[in-house]
């Protein structure tokens, strides 16, 4: 039973939860949201349009028809698409030598493509750009694929997104607990969590498109849940196999998600101090880590294992495009030129609206609210802490997880511009950070507001979450079909 | 106490809808855009200097031609000026001078995403004409003797565009806009009708509708259970 406030230290066994609890108080109806909401964004977003959806559909494809994970591009190769995908995106407007760079696909084209008779005879080894991923998220989306074959390809797609679909529902589900734990269970700030998270629009548009992006966003929220819940409340073993398992997922899921590794140790390190137990837990800590790291390195092994047994690749990443290298001068010259532009198109922009393969984006107005919204946020975690109103280990345990996701993520691609000088991250790299954002977002925003008026206060934040949300689908709708 | 809290939050949701539903009255969408003009994901920039002129054919695809549009960006300290002319069949049908406002504030209020790949720095300048026209129009974009350069945007042809006067690889980004003009907010069930009918459609328009207004009251029954005082015993899960 709980009855902690915000602030208020936890005893030892505070928490004991029901999920029947949890979905009563809100958990629910937030599921509910996410997925009303995410089949709105199935509808406005075209056939294809979602950002690499056409290679993620042809890995499924590729794993239906041969068995076996795709082969990697390689210079001068391309992923291979069927006679009817071609079809569906000519007829949606997407291709280069097709009107869709120039057109939308609400008016009629000029000329329809006729769906060409008879299934697609896939190569005996087919390319594709998304073969460096595990298999894990694209099984998950081979039932729908197989159910809905007779209705074609467009069919096919949309049945996949709506896996997407449910596991962005589980995803902010995942959030919702994970703002429970965070905030003692007080049910207005977990609420506002789980629907910031539920409304950031390009968590939106990636789980309503066929994307592994969509199981990276579960396993993290997953992560996440269990994060809090160990920085909040003891959980022993059990808590550490559960953070290495949740980081072993989501490196399978999609290997920028192995950042979250680097945050067990902060999480481990949380619950013994909390329990007063670091000079003394020094063992207790390193057990529980190495419990931690097995599972993380099992899980993996695993999908590895599966992976190469289905013809797939253990090396994470794609081979580097052919490129001229650059050093990390010059990496640290793009981050910080033009007044830090890059970082604020990643961040920012990016982060929060970038839709579709137009990069169709949000109007500036609603960018430099949101940064003045993370400014405001900032202030009022300070605040909050000052006056003791808030957890500092939360709020430190969420700052950190921020700054590991976003500092390694960069660190990646300066590696990556070194060997080749391209840049490889765009702002939905980042969006696996949103569940400990969210806390910050909504602990710092609504610290900001009198005790009294603190109901208000979260809900003025699920207001402008929802302003940001329709502006998203005004934007899309506006741009896709005029 | 608690009613007035839940009055308060529910009137923010409201407000948000009612704002944003405010501003759909006031921008105005053509009924529909011409096909196959412009290539956004390879506009390139140049410079269109005082005294220079450029000129660019369009086909006329359907009745109704309101408006014609361009991209352009404009960084100087204070508005630009451009001169354009629209002539069909040797009459002119438009022929206006354009303020254009600069497209690099983050707090412009205009409908700029059009070309934001490019640095968030384009925008769409609209030009009303005068009356209708078929077959082909000429539009001329030039920047008055005096006034500062503008920047404007070419792309190679798409499929089946017309080429560029003077130019036979560029194709300056311009598209025409048909009738009737009316506001975004009254085009709603247009839209969701266009969604319904576009091949992924299998939603029917009123279910989406209704989709998207059941999550508005999905949030403000969220809100109007957060709204209320102090957190007690009845605010935290048990």
């Amino acid at each position: 039973m709980i009855r902690a406030e915000v602030g208020r230290p936890l005893g030892r066994t505070a928490f004991r939860v029901r999920l029947g609890a949890v979905l009563r108080s809100g958990g629910l109806l937030i599921v509910v949201l996410a997925l009303v909401k995410g089949l709105v964004w199935v509808a406005v977003i075209p056939p294809w349009y979602g950002p690499d959806e056409l290679t993620q559909f042809d890995y499924v494809q590729d794993l239906a028809l041969t068995g076996r994970v795709p082969l990697p591009t390689s210079s001068g190769t391309a992923t291979d698409v069927s006679p009817q995908v071609n079809c569906s995106m000519h007829n949606n407007g997407f291709m280069s030598n097709g009107p869709f760079y120039a057109q939308v696909p609400a008016i009629p084209t000029i000329d329809r493509c006729p769906m060409p008779p008879g299934s697609f005879k896939v190569p005996a080894r087919p390319r594709n750009e998304a073969a460096a991923y595990s298999p894990l998220y694209y099984v998950l989306c081979l039932p729908p694929w197989v159910l809905t074959r007779a209705g074609g390809v467009v069919a096919q797609l949309e049945a996949m997104r709506l896996v997407s679909v449910v596991l962005g529902a589980l995803a902010v589900l995942c959030t919702y607990l994970a703002g429970f734990w965070a905030f003692a269970g007080e049910r207005r700030l977990t609420m506002a969590v789980g629907i910031v998270v539920t409304l950031q629009p390009m968590i939106s548009q990636q789980t309503a498109v066929v994307n592994n992006d969509a199981l990276l966003i579960l396993a993290s929220a997953a992560f996440f849940w269990w994060f809090f819940r160990v920085v909040r409340s003891p959980q022993g073993l059990r808590g550490a196999v559960a953070l290495g398992g949740m980081a072993g997922v989501a490196y399978l899921a999609k290997p920028d998600g192995a950042l979250l590794a680097l945050l067990v140790p902060v999480a481990l390190f949380m619950e013994l101090r909390q329990n007063g137990r670091l000079r003394d837990g020094l063992g207790t800590g390193c057990r529980r880590l190495l419990a931690a790291a097995g599972t993380c390195l099992c899980l993996v092994v695993a999908g590895l294992l599966v992976t190469l047994m289905l013809g797939g690749s253990v090396v994470p990443f794609a081979k580097p495009l052919a490129g001229a290298g650059h050093g990390f001068r010059a990496y640290l010259h793009l981050v910080s030129g033009g007044g830090f532009h890059y970082l604020g198109y990643l961040l920012l922009q990016g982060f929060w609206g970038d839709f579709g393969w137009l990069v169709v984006a949000l109007p500036a107005v609603v960018y430099g609210v949101i940064a003045a919204a993370y400014l405001a946020a900032a202030m009022g975690v300070t605040v909050g802490l000052s006056r003791r109103a808030l957890r500092p280990g939360v709020m430190v345990g969420a700052l950190i997880s921020c700054l590991v996701i976003t500092l390694g993520l960069l660190m990646v691609e300066a590696v990556y511009y070194r060997r080749t000088g391209l840049e490889v991250l765009q702002g939905r790299s980042f969006l696996f950070m949103m569940p400990p954002l969210a806390v910050l977002l909504v602990a710092g925003l609504t610290s900001l507001v009198p005790v009294r008026w603190r109901g208000v206060g979260t809900a003025c934040v699920c207001s402008a979450a929802l302003a940001v949300q329709l502006i998203s689908w005004m934007v899309v709708v506006q741009w896709v079909y005029v | 106490m608690r009613m007035l809290h839940r009055a308060v939050a529910l009137a923010a949701v409201l407000l948000v809808v009612a704002g944003l539903a405010a501003t759909a009255w006031v921008y105005r969408d053509p009924e529909r855009i011409g096909v196959d003009e412009i290539n956004y994901l390879y506009l390139q920039p140049f410079t269109l200097n005082a005294g220079a002129q450029v000129a660019q054919p369009l086909r006329v695809e359907a009745p109704h031609l309101a408006r014609v549009a361009f991209v352009y960006s404009y960084l100087g300290p204070s508005a630009a000026t451009v001169q354009v002319s629209v002539r069909s069949a040797g009459r002119t049908i438009a022929d206006r001078r354009l303020r254009l406002g600069r497209t690099v504030s983050p707090l412009s209020h205009r409908a700029w995403w059009e070309a934001n790949r490019y640095e968030s720095l384009a925008a769409l300048a609209e030009v009303p004409l005068e009356s209708s026209a078929s077959g082909r129009i000429i539009v001329f974009i030039s920047v008055p003797a005096g006034d500062p350069a503008v920047t404007l945007y070419w792309s190679q042809p798409p499929l089946g565009a017309l080429p560029s006067i003077g130019n036979l690889h560029r194709e300056y980004a311009l598209r025409t806009e048909y009738g009737p003009i009316r506001p975004a907010l009254t085009m709603g069930p247009t839209f969701a009708g266009r969604v319904a009918a576009s091949d992924g459609g299998w939603i029917p328009a009123g279910g989406l509708m209704a989709l998207a207004l059941g999550v508005i009251i999905l949030v403000g029954a969220a809100t109007w259970r957060m709204a209320g005082p102090r957190p007690g015993p009845d605010d935290t899960v048990r």
